[in-house]
């Protein structure tokens, strides 16, 4: 099947094909009614922490289509739930990050987001808090106008909250604000009558029980970070607007040419919305969630694919992490021209990226994909737990969610995978989601640390996805593949389930993989020759705190295999009485004995396996725990090849084409050479077949 | 059937040129395949992960990836190159039969000058042609540039077969731009021939397609495959010739050659 862009300006005798490969809508199934509540059953969403919400948000948005543009007023009804009064509160003005050229996130950025960059000047994006008004208990309910200012880094501003908040009380605030939507390049904006609105109005930073204030600047790596609460807003739009939210819609009231929606979210810890004429609305449910998706007629053959990565990521996570939450969850496919809104999460709501179609030709050599469009989707719902769920500082730690959110990625795959788990196949060649992660490392392993917060990486230096997203997948499916998958997933489990609804830090994540897991695990015995003793056994924290904030490579080489005459014991020797006896003639020489040199030329200590492949074809494993730079194994029979790590489960080693070495003389097919060969003398005859006869 | 018959009867020819097509592939491939030999050494994939032992292999010796570009090109230059140098022998043969080497040599050298001149004229012009279409393809659906390309491509390939017949069977003069350029209005003025040529072609792809269908998919014997299939694309290749043979003279309003 294929389906064409929507395109323009077709000529006329071009017309017919062009039809012919118009965009495929597929029939929209009969529609899922909104659900009634924004949270599950109880069963399903499990216990709320008491203190976990925070927040009480009545938001009022009007959205002028034409320019853009957003008159906002906010009700906060915020509670102190540190153990110190608070007189201040800073709150995060994320759109002003798009107002000038000189914001922390444009100095970083210059204007350029994942490749995508305005197409026209002046598309600026800003928020102006026009008053702040703390509003007094009732039944006085007298509003008190605040001082406020932002901050020399606009993204910021700091609220005198007039009198202290105690611990454990609360304050009404009134906000007034207009939000200036820019054209979108970074995740949020306008692209024609697109409109994706996020991070829109002003949001409080997240007050720590020990009373302090957690906020950032806006960067072009940091993300958010913010308390849960509950959400009643009303949207005002033009009546033709398709509109997607976090949260369930429980009333429409039409008004001329305008239209008022009444959209209701609980426990989650920020509110995006997105309008556009041009959606087409596509439902579906699973296990009692609401699955939508609003994409325009270019996109439209894709919903089925985006559909079932949708429902195999429920799956997956679902069994894994505890059930989701809330009742529905919105894909929003942004248009051609759009972008730079692709792939961005959201509390119940995410934007995903194009299906891109693999040629006809390609298709027919057996070229299939699952990495554009589908894996997007697959990680941005993935973030409705890691991050969305288990609401870590982006800003701070992103390799809590980004990282963490990758590594659960790869096992959806697994999981839903009802082949081998392929992400790209090639005929009957395959690379795998790991394969990506693992590809990943090389070259990025000596430049960062995983674990630093977000604001430490620069575009400029690179390599933020490399190692936040996938060397920190890397280290942990490299550590589930040592210890196992049993122990690894509850103890990944037992997180996911302690810290819902809460703000866990790296440091609660690594311990209770150590509780989990335990702090040492026995791999097995040890080589006589390795200086661990009796067993090698995986330290757990040590291979956390190297992996996270360590720099050092992976990387195990065979050095060399000396297949050589056993040692004998011809010639002279003196006997207990000093005599020189013997003088036996020398021993025949044989090749009997082999000595292995590995190599860790990573700096990184891992204990690997080993295979040694015997003349006779046997083999035998050991273990060597890597703390030395060489090992030395010795063997009393002729030794064919040996494989470093034969099961791959290093996932931290980029660099695997010096882990299998065969012996010197030995005939052996390294796997690579021929096809390549092979595929050179094909493409050669195909191109001599188009300049020769 | 009389193509047929003529194709049979220099069958030799299509054998030679099948021969060196293979080659000069082969040598190509030889040499990549020497390559990557000696830049693994003693190693061997640690697993059955063929596509990321490749990627990794291509970002430890881009070196070797940037010569097998090269390699790849040069080899369809040298094709094209010996292509052009040998086409008035294998049309005069074609066309006219058995001929003593002596005959045959005479004519090669009277109008391989002008072989090679038009050949070059066709490829500034088939270049521009589809420069200029791809770029009026512009924003338009992947689809329409699929079909239309490859149609021009084959378009342009049979006017080159009719210039370089017109040289060597009628005098032609292949110095002359308008040679070329009249090549081309004849191969439109003769749909018949030219969709014969151009299902010749599409025929000659499939079956390389087909060959690198068996690599791709790892066939035993694709090598076999794919060389075979080569020879049949050869054949079918000396088909198309033979129908640009078959137009005849044509009005190229260009005075012969000095040695026609």
């Amino acid at each position: 099947m294929t389906s064409c862009p929507r395109r323009m300006r077709v000529p006329a005798w071009l017309l017919p094909l062009a039809l012919a490969c118009g965009p495929r809508i597929p029939p929209a199934p009969a529609p899922v009614p909104e659900p009634t509540s924004p949270l599950r059953e109880p069963a399903r969403v499990g216990p709320i922490p008491a203190d976990a919400k925070v927040q009480q948000w009545t938001l009022r948005a009007r959205l002028d289509a034409a320019t853009h543009r957003i008159e906002g007023h906010a009700t906060l009804q915020w509670r102190n739930t540190s153990t110190v009064a608070v007189r201040t509160m800073p709150l995060h003005l994320y759109m002003n990050a798009f107002r000038a050229e000189d914001t922390a996130w444009m100095a970083e950025g210059r204007g350029r987001h994942r490749g995508n960059a305005p197409h026209s000047a002046g598309g600026w994006g800003y928020v102006d808090v026009t008053a702040i008004h703390r509003v007094e208990p009732a039944p006085e309910r007298k509003a008190v106008a605040l001082q406020y200012r932002e901050l020399p880094e606009p993204s910021l501003m700091e609220l005198d909250l007039g009198d202290a908040i105690a611990p454990g009380e609360g304050v009404e605030l009134e906000i007034d604000f207009v939000t200036q939507l820019p054209e979108v390049f970074a995740r949020t904006g306008y692209a024609g009558e697109f409109h994706m609105v996020g991070q829109w109005y002003p949001k409080p930073g997240v007050l720590h029980r020990d009373g302090s204030w957690h906020t950032h600047a806006f960067t072009y790596h940091s993300e958010f970070y913010a308390d849960f609460g509950d959400y009643e807003v009303e949207l005002d739009v033009p009546a033709n607007m398709v509109v997607g939210a976090t949260g369930v819609l429980h009333e429409t009231v039409r008004d001329g040419d305008r239209k008022r929606l009444q959209y209701r979210a609980q426990m989650v810890h920020d509110f995006a919305w997105t309008a556009d004429p041009g959606f087409l609305e596509y439902t579906a449910e699973h296990e009692g969630i609401r699955i939508r998706q609003l994409v325009h007629p270019e996109h439209a053959f894709s919903v089925d694919a985006h559909l079932q990565a949708q429902i195999a990521a429920l799956d997956s996570m679902q069994g894994r992490y505890g059930s989701y939450p809330w009742s529905t969850i919105t894909i929003v496919h942004p248009p051609s021209g759009a972008e730079g809104a692709a792939g961005m999460e959201y509390p119940t709501l995410f934007t995903t990226s194009p299906v891109r179609e693999i040629p006809g030709p390609l298709r027919a050599l057996g070229l299939r994909e699952r990495v554009s469009g589908v894996f997007t989707t697959v990680h941005e719902f993935g973030h409705q737990y890691f991050q969305g769920l288990l609401a870590s500082d982006e800003a701070a730690a992103p390799w809590l969610d980004e990282g963490m959110n990758t590594t659960s990625n790869v096992l959806v795959v697994e999981d839903g995978a009802d082949d081998d788990g392929w992400v790209v196949r090639v005929g009957p060649h395959a690379l795998f989601a790991d394969d990506f992660v693992r590809m990943a490392q090389q070259g990025i392993g000596t430049l960062q640390a995983i674990d630093q917060p977000a604001e430490a990486f620069s575009p400029v230096v690179g390599g933020y996805g490399g190692t936040v997203y996938r060397r920190t997948a890397a280290l942990m499916l490299t550590l589930r593949n040592l210890v196992g998958d049993a122990a690894f997933d509850r103890a990944l489990h037992e997180y996911a389930i302690a810290w819902r609804f809460r703000h866990p830090t790296g440091a609660d994540l690594e311990q209770a993989l150590v509780d989990g897991i335990g702090e040492r695990v026995t791999l097995g015995a040890a080589d006589p020759a390795d200086p661990a003793t009796g067993t090698v056994e995986l330290d757990v924290r040590a291979l956390l705190e190297a992996g996270l904030r360590g720099t050092g490579e992976v990387d195990y080489r065979v050095h060399a295999i000396v297949n050589r005459s056993a040692m004998g014991h011809a010639g002279w020797h003196r006997n207990a009485e000093g005599v020189l006896v013997g003088g036996e003639a020398p021993t025949e020489p044989g090749a009997d004995e082999a000595v292995v040199v590995l190599h860790r030329a990573g700096e990184m200590v891992v204990p690997v396996e080993v295979e040694i492949r015997f003349a006779d074809d046997t083999t035998v494993r050991r273990i060597w725990s890597g703390t030395r730079r060489t090992h030395t194994l010795q063997f009393d029979k002729h030794v064919r090849s040996v494989r470093l790590d034969p099961e791959g489960k290093l996932l931290l080693e980029a660099v695997r084409l010096d882990n299998h070495r065969f012996a010197p003389g030995e005939d052996f097919d390294d796997g690579l050479s021929q096809p390549l060969g092979q595929a050179a003398e094909t493409a050669a005859l195909l191109v001599l077949t188009g300049v020769g006869p | 059937m009389t193509a047929l018959r003529t194709l049979a009867g220099a069958w030799r020819w299509v054998l030679a040129l099948w021969l060196g097509e293979v080659a000069i592939a082969a040598a190509f491939a030889f040499a990549l395949r020497t390559h990557v030999a000696a830049a693994l050494s003693d190693f061997a994939l640690p697993d059955d992960r063929l596509l990321y032992a490749a990627a990794e292999f291509a970002g430890a010796h881009p070196q070797l990836v940037s010569g097998a570009i090269v390699g790849l090109l040069l080899s369809g230059l040298l094709g094209g190159v010996v292509w052009a140098v040998l086409a008035p022998l294998v049309i005069a043969r074609l066309a006219d039969g058995p001929q003593s080497a002596a005959a045959l040599g005479g004519r090669w050298l009277g109008s391989l000058g002008g072989v090679i001149a038009t050949t070059a004229w066709h490829a500034l012009g088939r270049g521009l042609v589809l420069m200029g279409l791809a770029s009026a393809l512009a924003g338009m659906p992947g689809a329409v540039s699929a079909v239309a390309l490859p149609l021009v491509w084959g378009l342009g390939t049979f006017a080159l077969d009719l210039s370089r017949a017109q040289v060597v069977l009628h005098g032609a003069r292949g110095t002359a731009p308008r040679t070329a350029a009249m090549a081309w209005l004849h191969a439109i003025k003769r749909p018949k021939l030219l969709a014969l040529a151009l299902a010749l072609q599409a025929a000659q792809w499939l079956v390389l397609f087909a060959g690198l269908a068996a690599v791709v998919q790892g066939t035993g014997g694709a090598v076999a495959i794919v060389r075979s299939g080569a020879l049949v694309a050869v054949a079918l290749g000396s088909l198309r010739l033979l129908a640009a043979i078959s137009a005849g003279p044509l009005p190229m309003a260009a005075e012969p050659d000095d040695a026609a």
